[in-house]
């Protein structure tokens, strides 16, 4: 080993076209999304479950009376009514999108790669946003189609110009997209998947359904603003406590507050 | 180049790295070395933001990790190679981080081949060996062909052909003239590899120096003679105030006389000499020296269970030449 080495000057640095942008971070997350078995899985099981609530309902349609009397046509009823089930499901893919990396120990190349942090995390729920728009706005849509086949026979068929209609399955993709990205800040700051699950299934099934039994008007009245509420995007008008995007406001208001403080912990704490 | 200044970083009231002051430079390889727990990988994190100090700074050619617009072709890092989705393959997962960057995919299968992963590319990471894995955190240091190394045990796990491998990149990479830093275990592999060494233990700096240096000052050189007139050749050594030890009859171990001066001492005497050695210290002794008061965690030496006692002869046997 040659004692003292003459120290080389390091390489001229090339002004680098490589530099990290917010739409290459967007390139990263879509490939991180899709390359991962566990997000075609979950989303096949999102949109068997749409489709199937929706034919189960509109079979059951043709003999009884099953969404008791709605100001909207069941042929629309039949169509969203799957989303109750399948939002357990965008959940997990919202909580595993960041909770995976935290298991993994992913999170330490991504953050090697981006070290301004904040914005590899808004371009994943980005990414998470818009394919869990696309996916649950196909699955509804196709879910419409297949309940008006089911129902051609009948009355209670719908089509897309109806009032309400359009309204209430562009709104089903809304509120299942913003879940996901809910899903994803809460998994964010907790930093691990099955608390992450935990909690959301905690505000969106639980509470709602446990506190209105407490006799207490404090509870009652904040029942009212739990994220759960957000279902008025895409349910009949009038139904629920809150008027349609009123109730959708309060849901967008938990994500971003929540995503806010994603942003500020992934940016102090050690990776 | 890596500049550490005054860095400190404390858990609590564990402090891991304290008041820690260094300079990597570049076109030479630096390596890194200390026991388990001394803080080397704390301080490596630190390098590449993934920790916050407590204390102090540290700056990349000339700016905090964080600052720099690209940082993958600023610096390579290894620093665990398990810091990969399983469920994904080493191809999708190079692209994925190329992808931050823009990076060209030709790049992705350029460090593909260059680490030996080709047949291995596509499949999913969670199966991937050791030595597999350590291949892929190579390739993601490589990945944006960076100015600076930072590698953390990069041989760990590698066959012999894959430690010689990696020898032989961070040399040809610190020829072109990049930062190199690496820390390991392996003394035999550092000791051939590394031009400068920086020792670290529990949290402190313990040495700062060109390999060379830090040989010579160990305590383990000088030279082992064995003659059949060691007794003589001891008394004619010792005025000149060199160290003479002996641990067996005709075994002699000088410190502070070079095996030249022994030599001539031994025939201007007329003493035969069986063996006339040097001995220096390698890497490891100077190691050992160096962070013996330092080591958190010590193993504890087995004890041999005591051999059964022999069988008395029924007679007494008798003594003697």
């Amino acid at each position: 080993m040659s004692t003292a080495t003459p120290t080389r000057p390091a390489p001229s640095p090339t002004t680098t076209r490589f530099n990290v942008t917010f739409p290459r971070l967007l390139r990263s997350e879509t490939i991180k999304l899709f390359t991962v078995r566990s997000t075609i899985w979950s989303m096949s099981v999102a949109v068997v479950l749409v489709i199937g609530f929706a034919a189960i309902m509109a079979f059951a349609s043709k003999s009884e009376d099953v969404f008791g009397g709605t100001n909207v046509p069941v042929g629309v009823m039949a169509a969203i009514v799957g989303v109750y089930f399948a939002q357990l499901v965008y959940v997990v893919l919202g909580v595993i999108g960041i909770g995976s990396e935290y298991s993994t120990g992913m999170i330490r190349s991504t953050l090697s790669a981006a070290p301004a942090r904040v914005p590899a995390l808004l371009a994943k729920t980005v990414v998470l946003g818009v394919a869990s728009f696309v996916v649950s706005f196909i699955s509804v849509l196709l879910a419409f189609a297949l309940v008006q086949a089911i129902l051609s026979s009948t009355t209670l068929g719908a089509r897309l110009g109806d009032p309400e209609v359009l309204r209430m399955l562009v709104g089903a993709a809304l509120y299942l997209s913003f879940l996901t990205m809910f899903s994803l800040a809460v998994g964010a700051i907790v930093r691990n998947t099955a608390a992450g699950i935990s909690i959301i299934v905690g505000l969106l099934l639980i509470l709602p359904t446990f506190l209105p039994l407490i006799p207490w008007n404090p509870l009652k009245e904040l029942v009212k603003y739990l994220p759960s509420v957000g279902d008025s995007a895409f349910a009949p008008p009038d139904m629920g406590v809150h008027s349609t995007w009123t109730g959708f406001a309060i849901l967008v208001a938990w994500t971003v507050g929540a995503t806010v403080v994603a942003a500020i912990l992934i940016k102090r704490r050690d990776a | 180049m890596i500049e550490v200044h005054s860095l400190t970083k404390r858990y609590g009231h564990k402090t891991a790295v304290d008041d820690v002051t260094f300079t990597v430079a570049p076109g030479i390889v630096t390596g890194f070395l200390g026991p388990n727990g001394a803080g080397k990988s704390t301080t490596m994190r630190m390098i590449v933001g993934l920790d916050r100090p407590t204390q102090g700074s540290v700056t990349v050619n000339g700016k905090p990790y964080s600052a720099h617009r690209s940082p993958l072709t600023e610096v390579g890092a290894l620093l665990d190679a398990k810091a990969v989705h399983t469920g994904r393959s080493a191809y999708n997962h190079l692209r994925a981080m190329a992808a931050t960057h823009g990076i060209p995919v030709s790049r992705v299968h350029e460090v593909i081949e260059m680490t030996g992963l080709t047949s291995v590319a596509k499949k999913r990471v969670g199966g991937f060996s050791l030595g597999m894995g350590q291949r892929l955190g190579i390739a993601v240091a490589l990945l944006g062909n960076p100015k600076t190394l930072i590698l953390d045990e990069p041989v760990n796990g590698l066959d012999p052909e894959g430690v010689m491998w990696v020898r032989q990149l961070v040399r040809s990479l610190a020829n072109e003239g990049r930062t190199v830093f690496l820390s390991s275990h392996l003394m035999s592999e550092m000791a051939m590899t590394a031009d400068h060494i920086v020792v670290i233990g529990r949290g402190t700096i313990l040495a700062d120096a060109p390999v060379s240096e830090i040989l010579a000052a160990a305590s383990g050189n000088g030279v082992r003679v064995r003659s059949p007139q060691a007794a003589q050749l001891a008394e004619l050594i010792t005025p000149s105030g060199a160290q003479v030890t002996s641990s067996e009859p005709g075994l002699l171990y000088v410190n502070g006389s070079s095996a030249v001066q022994i030599g001539e001492l031994a025939a201007s005497a007329g003493l035969v000499l069986h063996e006339l050695t040097t001995v220096e210290s390698t890497l490891e002794d100077a190691y050992m020296e160096l962070t013996a008061d330092s080591v958190e965690y010590h193993s504890t030496p087995t004890h041999p269970a005591p051999a059964p006692a022999p069988a008395r002869p029924s007679t007494t046997a008798i003594g003697g030449k």
